[in-house]
């Protein structure tokens, strides 16, 4: 799973923006800039998640 | 679709994918569909039709100049699915400004998947909830393995 971004990634980009999700789970993301709720912006979540198989090893 | 085609017209400026109609499907299904900006800012793919969606999947190929899922509606998706599916959001033209938004003015609850392999490639920002009137967006990157 691959992910580029150029520019910036964010979660709520706006004043009171709120209740916006990125979940990442597995993958590579590449960003120049994360911003996790910008100037106002509320209850905004990143998740981020290593999950592996039973048998112990990344699908 | 799973054939290829372009909306680049090389007398054109933009090249415009709008699905403005409740429940529209865009489906690229190991096809290729090129509509990239020519010569302005303007154009890119827009999701406006409540409940609308594209699916790029099975070494699909999408190439956009922006993309919004969810513009003043909601309950838009966006998923790219399988190994060599890939959402290119990249163009080179001068002063162009390469930019996806998930949820904008009125468009609350849209979705944006990548899984199982494929790429996105994004070569400006990504929003999630624009503005105050389009909260509860979710993006999502990777899945978890089966269980």
């Amino acid at each position: 799973m691959t992910v580029f971004n150029g520019g910036s990634l964010n979660i709520g980009s706006s004043s009171n923006s709120h209740d916006n999700v990125l979940n990442i789970t597995n993958a590579t993301v590449s960003t120049a800039y994360l911003n996790v709720g910008n100037s106002g912006a509320l209850s905004n979540s990143l998740v981020l998640k290593v999950e592996h198989s039973r048998s112990g090893l990344c699908a | 679709m799973t054939n290829s085609y372009a909306l680049v017209s090389a007398s054109a400026g933009t090249n415009n994918i709008s699905l403005a109609s409740l429940n529209g499907t865009l489906l690229i299904n190991n096809g290729t569909l090129l509509a990239p900006r020519t010569t302005d800012n303007g154009g890119g793919m827009s999701l406006g039709g409540t409940n609308s969606s594209v699916i790029i999947t099975n070494g699909g190929y999408l190439l956009t100049s922006s993309g919004t899922l969810g513009a003043n509606a909601p309950f838009c998706t966006g998923v790219v699915v399988g190994v060599s599916s890939v959402w290119s959001n990249h163009t080179t033209v001068a002063d162009s400004t390469n930019l996806i938004i998930v949820g904008t003015g009125i468009g609350p609850t849209n979705f944006l998947g990548v899984f199982n392999g494929a790429k996105l490639y994004n070569n400006g920002s990504l929003n999630i909830g624009n503005n105050v009137t389009s909260a509860f967006n979710t993006v999502t990157f990777g899945s978890p393995v089966p269980r």
